[in-house]
């Protein structure tokens, strides 16, 4: 059964908790993990890849816990890992064949795989250049090209966008809507953007805890009447930048036109607006 | 009414034929399906279950082949000295003087190959393989430790072939430099994070190096006398003893994601 479940999942460096009692559940379907840097994401990440072990808490998968079920549960596992290593020696031909083979994909499989994978990345042209030739956004497409290389059911993605210009994001984000919904994609990120389209459901973390997990549609509808908007004089903005959240600004001939999350209406005259994932996220995000 | 019975009879007796020739499907249909079918099993990913000979294979392919020209430079350095040493008409210290530098150096080369994975960051993707961080350790060190045991234990014969000493006590005397360099490898990489790079090793290579060379430079070569051979033998059971328990400490590390996640 295609479930994996979050229990109590805990982290703690000595003194310090990077993740703090996490339970949830996610079945098939995309989960935008959404946070500020240093909130816990990637350390909940590797927790669920079974790179970093729990100090309290269990991750299971199908209702067994991923540390009983080792190589089983990493022969389902596809891991892009926030900073994602490579041989730069190795061309990325040879370099998608080496993993899978750690993935035990057989040879003739892997071939096909391989290919099917370069092409779908937009790397078949240079399948044979060696990796240290190629750039930032290249190597990131080859990094999700290996996260899929074994079908997973289970594929991580950890800030896989960091690094790429708007036209690779773009064509990372088409690449993520296009796989498949029959697997559990969790993909971490504190580019709202990244999520906003493909995501079935929103988790955002703080401080290392799970502050809300959600549809988006959910999310938006608890976020109603917190956005307003209304048109200020030039002089005034500063001040109002440091009362409320301001989420955009935009100079029309009027004045200046503010977009604000508040619990409360911030003056008179201001219409509630209706609120998108950028709103909620600096609701939730508001003291930061 | 006789046109009813008739149709009626027809109806019983080719009911059935009727049926199952409704359900047959004709070629065009019967192609796509095979086309389907042919598909769906080419996009199935087919689990298999390696065995250690499989990943063996894999390991052995993906070596880079700088690691094998260094090894095979070594096994030949190693070989032409013993050479040189035997129509010079040396004596045991001579022999060993260089046999337990070079071991040294095996041993840091055979453990240096696993410090790639981390000084180029994979180590994290890897441990998240099928196949992962420990078992590929496993397998690298022990080919290129089975390579240089032959090759040692090939150069002890030839030195215990000139000098007349057991077999045994020349492989005690060569061997523990070369166990002793991979526990000093080891400890470089759990206890110093940031010696895990290309100068680390080479400092650690020239700190074993000179190590080794000291008992047959020092007071004549007096060090491998007979009857020290229970130190040597001591130091043997020792490093082994110690490696093994630093491959259990670094794997458990690996495990719990202390060595990959806290650099």
């Amino acid at each position: 059964m295609l479930e994996l479940t979050l229990e109590g999942v805990t982290k703690k460096y000595g003194s310090k908790v990077a993740v703090n009692g996490i339970s949830c559940t996610m079945n098939r379907g995309i989960y935008g993990l959404l946070g500020a840097n240093g909130s816990g994401k990637t350390t909940l990440l590797r927790m669920i890849c079974g790179i970093l072990e729990a100090t309290e808490g269990t991750v299971r998968y199908g209702g067994s816990a991923i540390g009983k079920l080792g190589a089983d549960y990493r022969r389902v596992l596809g891991y892009l890992p926030q900073d994602f290593g490579y041989y730069p020696e190795f061309t990325a031909r040879r370099f998608l064949l080496y993993l899978a083979a750690l993935k035990a994909i057989p040879k003739n499989e892997a071939e096909r795989k391989v290919e099917e994978l370069l092409e779908m990345v937009e790397l078949s042209a240079v399948r044979g250049k060696k990796i240290k030739t190629f750039s930032g956004g290249m190597i990131r497409r080859l990094g999700i090209a290996q996260a899929l290389l074994n079908d997973p059911e289970i594929l991580v993605l950890d800030e896989p966008t960091a690094g790429l210009d708007p036209k690779e994001r773009i064509r990372f984000r088409n690449i993520v809507g296009s796989l498949s919904k029959e697997r559990i994609i969790i993909l971490s990120t504190h580019i709202v953007s990244d999520v906003e389209y493909i995501a079935d459901e929103i988790l955002l973390m703080k401080g290392g805890e799970l502050l809300a997990m959600g549809d988006i549609g959910r999310m938006l509808e608890r976020a109603r009447g917190r956005v307003w908007e209304c048109v200020v004089g030039p002089e005034e903005t500063e001040r109002y930048q440091a009362y409320f959240n301001v989420s955009s600004l935009r100079n029309t001939q009027k004045g200046v036109r503010l977009r604000i999350v508040s619990d409360t209406c911030p003056m008179e005259g201001a219409q509630p607006a209706d609120p998108d994932l950028e709103d909620v996220y600096l609701y939730h995000f508001r003291e930061q | 009414m006789g046109d009813r019975r008739k149709t009626g009879r027809k109806r019983d007796d080719g009911g059935p034929f009727i049926k199952a020739a409704s359900l047959a499907p004709g070629e065009a249909g019967r192609s796509q399906a095979l086309a389907g079918i042919r598909q769906a099993v080419q996009e199935k990913t087919i689990y298999s279950h390696p065995s250690p000979r499989e990943l063996l294979l894999v390991e052995l392919r993906y070596i880079s082949p700088g690691f094998w020209i260094l090894q095979g430079s070594l096994v030949a350095l190693l070989a032409a000295l013993l050479e040189k040493t035997a129509l010079d008409g040396g004596a045991l210290p001579d022999y060993l003087r260089w046999i337990s530098v070079l071991a040294a150096w095996m041993g840091v080369l055979g453990c240096s190959s696993l410090g790639r994975h981390f000084s180029r960051g994979m180590a994290e993707l890897e441990q998240s393989c099928y196949f992962n961080l420990p078992q590929l350790w496993t397998i690298r060190m022990a080919l290129s430790g089975a390579v240089d045991i032959l090759a040692l234990v090939l150069g002890s014969g030839r030195i215990a072939e000139r000098t007349n000493l057991p077999l045994v006590q020349v492989c005690v005397y060569v061997l523990v430099p070369f166990v002793l360099s991979n526990v000093a490898v080891l400890l470089l990489f759990t206890a110093l994070r940031g010696g895990r790079g290309r100068y680390g090793l080479l400092v650690t290579a020239l700190a074993v190096g000179l190590l080794a060379a000291v008992p047959g430079l020092a007071s004549g070569g007096e060090a491998y006398g007979t009857a020290r051979l229970w130190a040597w033998t001591a130091a043997l059971f020792a490093g082994t003893g110690l490696y093994l328990w630093q491959l259990k400490v670094m794997y458990g590390k690996i495990r719990r994601g202390e060595t990959i996640c806290w650099n």
